[in-house]
């Protein structure tokens, strides 16, 4: 077989594969959605009873949802109103160290659904995690809900949508929720969960890399390096017959 | 008593009460971060700088920002609950070293966080924040952290300012930034024991700010207060 031809079709494919394997896989993490609630309500409720303890929302609140990545469902980072739905539960007891209070989640499940056209149906995101943390400190007013998916084990991480794919591998999965207007201030319930508490949230989701949208058009640098390693594969090959 | 003269001074209460400024805190404003370039990404903007030298070691950012009113702003062509851009900026320093196992934190003073608008209300001090202590915190080797303060009940140690919304009514503030996206190995110290910092990290961020402040009443309170003088006019004339 002709080794000139070997050697520049493997130099082709390769540098055609190398640019869409770049455009595909970025290693460090980047965010890929925000929300941030569009009223003031205190939706956001610790609620501690008899054996367990669950943080979440009662009812889908209204939010300002972006995504701030191509997606398929419009241009990016503009505004999309939308409903979120959120429930956890407590994971074992609340922890104390360094003048934190550290209250372990599972079973985290949250969940964005469109209100504007085209789609009034359509789910933005949705994500369920095994384990998170609250964190938070002893008469504050603030908290943080955090979750990240663990290589070594420990929390795993889930994402879906109908505008972006996440069935391709992502990895160092992660989101961070900022808890205000915390009421009443933050206390150690004294049963092995925080107090009672209600408060107001934003947050932010992120991968790496960021996930594609679905149905995902490739970048036309891309198209256009494939389509030069094609049209010089088929003159080498007509060169060689 | 009269319905009408009840209206009206349920009206006059909730405002007088109003301007003594809410029993809690309300969230009034929020940000969530924006992507820029081509491919559009989210620049990790949100830094600790760890210079090994406390004068120079701080947390820093400058970036355009969604910036959201969920209280009304004193100029009405201000929307409320639907954001607007931005540009946010936010330097600090260090106060003390980091401490804690399981969650990491690092103390710092001289926050100051400042939003101005773009376009039409370009220059403007949508909302300035200086905060004189700020905590920022998290999970160890976690890829997401937190930012915030909260007034003690006795010292006022974070203090607004803006040109749209009044707080001179406030004596309960709070804020808190949540970061994400930190790369490996995420949020640690910098392993120079007892005197070191948190190792230098950038994210991505989101965050909100609240406060006791008699915010103006919600367009309810008004057609409330409106109705009920109405109404009382109107039966006097008869």
């Amino acid at each position: 077989m002709n080794r000139r031809f070997n050697r520049g079709t493997v130099t082709i494919l390769t540098l055609s594969f190398m640019t869409l394997a770049r455009s595909a896989y970025a290693q460090s993490p980047n965010l890929f959605a925000t929300f941030g609630q569009a009223t003031p309500e205190k939706s956001f409720t610790f609620t501690p009873s008899a054996g367990g303890a669950s943080f979440g929302l009662s009812s889908a609140i209204p939010v300002n949802f972006q995504y701030q990545t191509t997606n398929g469902l419009g241009p990016v980072g503009i505004n999309i109103p939308a409903l979120l739905t959120l429930s956890s539960v407590n994971q074992g007891s609340l922890i104390t160290e360094g003048g934190f209070l550290i209250q372990p989640l599972q079973n985290i499940e949250m969940r964005f659904t469109s209100l504007s056209a085209p789609s009034n149906a359509g789910d933005l995101l949705r994500l369920s995690l095994t384990t998170g943390n609250l964190i938070t400190r002893p008469g504050s007013q603030t908290a943080s809900l955090t979750g990240t998916e663990s290589p070594t084990g420990g929390s795993v991480v889930n994402f879906a949508s109908d505008y972006l794919d996440f069935s391709v591998p992502l990895q160092n999965k992660n989101f961070s929720i900022s808890l205000t207007s915390v009421e009443p201030r933050i206390a150690d319930g004294g049963n092995g969960f925080l107090a009672p508490f209600t408060a107001t949230g934003t947050g932010n989701f992120g991968s790496s890399p960021l996930p594609p949208p679905k149905n995902q058009i490739p970048e036309p640098g891309t198209l256009a390096l494939v389509a030069l390693g094609g049209l010089l594969f088929t003159r080498r090959r007509k060169h060689a017959a | 008593m009269n319905p009408l003269f009840k209206t009206t001074l349920v009206g006059l209460m909730l405002i007088a009460t109003s301007s003594l400024g809410h029993a809690q805190t309300i969230t009034f404003a929020n940000f969530t971060q924006k992507y820029s370039g081509t491919p559009p990404v989210a620049p990790k903007v949100f830094e600790f700088v760890n210079t090994g030298n406390a004068a120079t070691t701080g947390f820093t950012t400058t970036t355009l920002v969604n910036f959201t009113f969920l209280v009304n702003p004193s100029n009405p062509s201000i929307p409320v609950g639907t954001p607007i851009d931005a540009n946010l900026t936010i330097t600090s320093l260090v106060d003390g070293f980091s401490t804690g196992n399981f969650v990491p934190s690092q103390k710092l003073k001289s926050v100051q966080i400042s939003f101005t608008g773009t376009g039409a209300l370009a220059g403007q001090n949508l909302l300035t924040v200086f905060a004189s202590t700020g905590v920022l915190s998290g999970s160890k080797g976690s890829a997401t952290a937190n930012l915030e303060e909260t007034d003690n009940g006795s010292t006022q140690i974070v203090q607004y300012s803006s040109s749209f919304l009044d707080f001179s009514t406030s004596n309960q503030q709070n804020y808190s930034i949540s970061l994400n996206n930190i790369d490996s190995p995420g949020l640690v110290h910098d392993g120079n024991f007892p005197s070191g910092y948190l190792a230098s990290f950038q994210a991505n961020a989101s965050g909100q700010f609240a406060s006791n402040a008699a915010f103006i009443p919600e367009p309810s309170t008004f057609a409330l207060l409106s109705l009920g003088a109405l109404g009382l006019l109107r039966r006097r004339r008869k």
